[in-house]
């Protein structure tokens, strides 16, 4: 016979499937010392289930002030504000977020386009191609719109400057393959 | 058959069967009305919903905390922020009185973290409270050994940690199943279940040697 005093406690609190149950009720019907401490943990179980919901019992003078208490901080912040303003929040999102469209990012784009069409870039763009037998004409070009666009003389030496040529390779291993080539 | 055979009977045939027959939680048919009401700024709606639920609440702070004015600082605290925040309350996720009580839990805990509970005098838990309901054929013999198995029920209370404290006053105090006291303690149902159990042994053993002779003969009266 299996004493089924592990299950007990699990039994009095209602934790056990139905199978486990019947198992703790259907020994206790022969088992003294099994049914003494089921009946020792019922009435404890049973004593405290009557008396904790005794214990802590507001009497009038509490509830008053608390509820004192509670509505003046509903009455100095009503939440019936904010329940307005649901209703309407996301069109109003939506219209916000389509005026900021509007007034600030196309005005954006379209700047963007106009100033790069204004920058002086002519110099640049002769100065960037790489033609090695253009130099002069290009050296002339940029003078003449540097002269137009009245850029600082610091700024038209740094472009007359020839490109820098790249010498060696990075790997170490390049020049001999150079030599034995040759 | 007296008052005492009753409750033989009634502890004889287990205390799970007499919680698992207790009705359902308090259906609120009028809930939403008295939400939408309070929404609008109907004070009445709110002082009907303080009216339902704040006694609870009071119960189960006072319960954790053991402490009359921590208590009712969390019971303000947490119907100011569930009136609050009504707008938020969503009933498909559980009960309102789930809700509140979540609430409340989590407040009794900052309240714990906040101050280091004293050790709570035995008179401030006498004092506090209704006498238990009695037949009316209690003789005062009886009554007196139920008081002082009351006060010795709660001087083991006072021992439990507060977690345990927590389960026993949701599942004895507030009537809970272990489902909503794994939501409103955000443990698992399991673990909610073993604090129970934890806690039931924990009283048995802070009962002292006496309280347990007393105990044993108030049942077998």
């Amino acid at each position: 016979m299996r004493h089924v005093q592990h299950l007990i406690l699990a039994y009095v609190h209602g934790q056990l499937r139905p199978a486990r149950r019947a198992r703790v009720m259907n020994h206790v019907r022969v088992c003294d010392t099994c049914r003494e401490a089921l009946a020792r943990e019922e009435r404890l179980a049973f004593d405290v289930q009557r008396e904790m919901p005794l214990i802590g019992q507001p009497n009038n003078g509490q509830l008053t002030r608390m509820w004192a208490g509670v509505w003046q901080e509903i009455s100095l912040n009503p939440p019936q504000s904010r329940v307005r303003r649901t209703p309407f929040l996301p069109g109003l999102s939506a219209v916000l977020a389509i005026l900021l469209v509007v007034l600030v990012a196309l005005p954006l784009v379209a700047h963007s386009g106009t100033r790069a069409e204004a920058a002086p870039m002519r110099a640049n763009n002769r100065y960037i191609s790489p033609t090695p037998g253009g130099t002069e004409e290009v050296d002339a070009t940029v003078q003449a719109s540097l002269v137009e666009a009245q850029l600082p003389q610091a700024t038209v030496a740094f472009a007359m400057e020839a490109a820098p040529v790249p010498q060696t390779p990075a790997s170490p291993v390049a020049p001999m393959t150079f030599e034995e080539t040759w | 058959m007296g008052w005492s055979t009753s409750l033989r009977n009634r502890g004889g045939r287990g205390v799970n069967r007499a919680m698992n027959e207790r009705p359902e939680p308090m259906n609120d048919p009028d809930l939403p009305e008295l939400i939408v009401r309070c929404l609008r700024g109907d004070q009445t709606a709110y002082a009907t919903l303080y009216e339902r639920y704040a006694p609870g609440l009071y119960r189960l702070a006072y319960s954790v905390l053991l402490e009359e004015q921590d208590a009712e600082d969390v019971v303000q605290e947490a119907l100011v922020y569930a009136f609050r925040s009504l707008e938020r309350y969503d009933p498909q996720r559980g009960a309102f009185r789930t809700w509140l009580y979540t609430i409340t839990i989590s407040r009794c805990r900052n309240a714990r973290r906040r101050k280091w509970l004293p050790t709570v005098a035995l008179s401030n838990l006498l004092n506090i409270g209704v006498e238990p309901s009695a037949p009316p054929d209690e003789s005062p013999e009886v009554r007196a050994a139920w008081r002082d198995l009351r006060a010795s029920l709660e001087r083991a209370l006072k021992t439990l940690s507060p977690r345990l404290r927590e389960a026993v006053a949701l599942r004895y105090g507030q009537g809970l199943t272990y489902r909503e006291m794994a939501e409103i303690m955000d443990c698992p149902q399991k673990t909610a279940e073993s604090r129970v159990r934890l806690a039931h042994e924990q009283l048995r053993s802070a009962m002292s040697a006496a309280d347990r002779a007393a105990l044993e003969e108030l049942w077998s009266v």
